[in-house]
């Protein structure tokens, strides 16, 4: 068959795989910026924004007691293995282990403590790990998704935390629901490896922006509360209905 | 709002014949649609034109369409609308990545022309047998266009593991519609 053919035949795919195929850019993040920061700014600050957070944290904190085991194996292993090991395999590969994936996988769900230098030095990994961040609110709910995504961030531990609110800092002002339940996955990790009094401690003592994460954490608690966090288990960034009235078609 | 109560606003804007369906459109959708088509095409004036042309195409087809996904619907569009580009346009100005993308799917789809038709069922019952990481690279190589590299630093991957993952998943495609007797 002539390859433009099947690309063309390949246009009529269900839309459930071309939605959920689409690569996840920071860029493409950033220009879909609607000029959410005004939003923020005019919000309540304060003892309401702090409550909020604390609030959030708490709510990750039953959350995370309700979960199974973090150390436990994975329970579905047809859950999506978005994000791999340093080895270049996912943990959840069904192939032969070898030596090499085994030991990385025994890395992976073995806590970490990198130093302040070894989290710099391997900070563009940690950002492709954020990039890449699934944005599936099944991840609060579903633990092999849990523990797809925690793991490999779990590894850099708290030092990686900083990097964790400057990302999504500089995402200040967005507004796609999307990219925001993946900063909100975001926010969910930084919080529950660093814990609240650290997160306070650390936007204390970096003046610059600090406001700004107690202004997204608030923001981020309304999304959360419009989407019936934390009971919303419906998957629709993948689900939506794959109609017979198709764009291929046209 | 959410992303489907927002894109059933903007298709009433079509249903209402109000031209601001398209600004909506646009603004909403107007940086996805290009990449799309940047995944296909090397230009990105050709890309903007094909862009423009989805927006015409999508008034003129809603209504009476009500697509159940104005995503996926215009992605379709823009997709199709590339690709006649793509074939139009002179040597020179081809993507040369997607023509080997092109190239590496081919070579696993043992189906001649008259048989084309089948493909879209035949390759929608395929990817139901992959896990979603797999279809997620596959369908991000070939239906988007994304190249190796593109695709390693969005899933956090080295380019290489990407590379072997599309050839495995290659292999299963040609073994599957072998199964189907498909055969060259």
């Amino acid at each position: 068959m002539k390859p433009l053919l099947i690309a063309q035949k390949m246009t009529e795919i269900d839309d459930r795989f071309i939605l959920g195929s689409i690569p996840p850019t920071v860029s493409a993040a950033k220009s879909s910026r609607l000029g959410g920061l005004s939003r923020f700014l005019n919000s309540g600050l304060g003892a309401a924004v702090i409550s909020g957070i604390v609030a959030l944290g708490v709510l990750v904190a039953v959350i995370m007691a309700g979960q199974t085991d973090p150390k436990a194996p994975p329970a579905n292993t047809d859950a999506p293995p978005v994000i791999e090991s340093a080895e270049g395999e996912s943990e959840l590969d069904t192939e032969p282990v070898t030596e090499t994936e085994a030991e990385s996988e025994s890395e992976s769900e073995t806590e970490i403590v990198m130093t302040p230098e070894e989290v710099e030095a391997r900070k563009d990994e940690l950002i492709a790990i954020l990039d890449a961040l699934d944005y599936k609110w099944n991840i609060l709910n579903d633990p092999s998704y849990y523990f797809d995504q925690y793991i490999p961030v779990k590894k850099f531990g708290k030092y990686a935390v900083p990097y964790m609110l400057e990302y999504i800092m500089e995402h200040e002002g967005e507004t796609d629901p999307e990219e925001l339940k993946r900063l909100g996955v975001i926010l969910h990790f930084a919080y529950h490896n660093m814990g609240i009094t650290e997160v306070n401690d650390w936007v204390s003592e970096n003046s610059i922006g600090a406001l700004d994460v107690f202004q997204y954490a608030e923001y981020l608690m309304e999304h959360l509360e419009e989407h019936g966090f934390p009971s919303d288990t419906d998957s629709s960034e993948t689900s939506e209905g794959n109609g017979a009235e198709t764009g291929a078609q046209i | 709002m959410d992303d489907h109560k927002h894109d059933q606003r903007i298709i009433e804007l079509y249903f209402a014949r109000n031209e601001q369906a398209i600004t909506e459109t646009d603004h909403r959708y107007g940086g996805f649609c290009m990449r799309v088509s940047l995944g296909i095409l090397e230009d990105r004036r050709d890309a903007e034109e094909c862009v423009n042309d989805t927006y015409l195409k999508a008034w003129n087809a809603i209504p009476p369409t009500r697509p159940n996904s104005l995503r996926a619907f215009l992605a379709k569009i823009v997709r199709n609308l590339s690709l006649q580009r793509l074939e139009y346009n002179k040597a020179a100005k081809r993507n040369r990545d997607f023509e080997l993308s092109l190239e590496e799917l081919s070579d696993c789809i043992p189906m001649r022309d008259e048989d084309a038709d089948a493909l879209p069922a035949l390759l929608n019952s395929f990817l139901e047998t992959l896990s979603e990481s797999e279809w997620q690279l596959f369908c991000g190589r070939y239906w988007h266009g994304r190249s190796v590299k593109e695709l390693a630093r969005a899933y956090g991957l080295t380019p290489k593991a990407v590379t072997m993952r599309l050839s495995r998943t290659r292999e299963k495609l040609r073994t599957y519609l072998n199964e189907r007797g498909y055969r060259l």
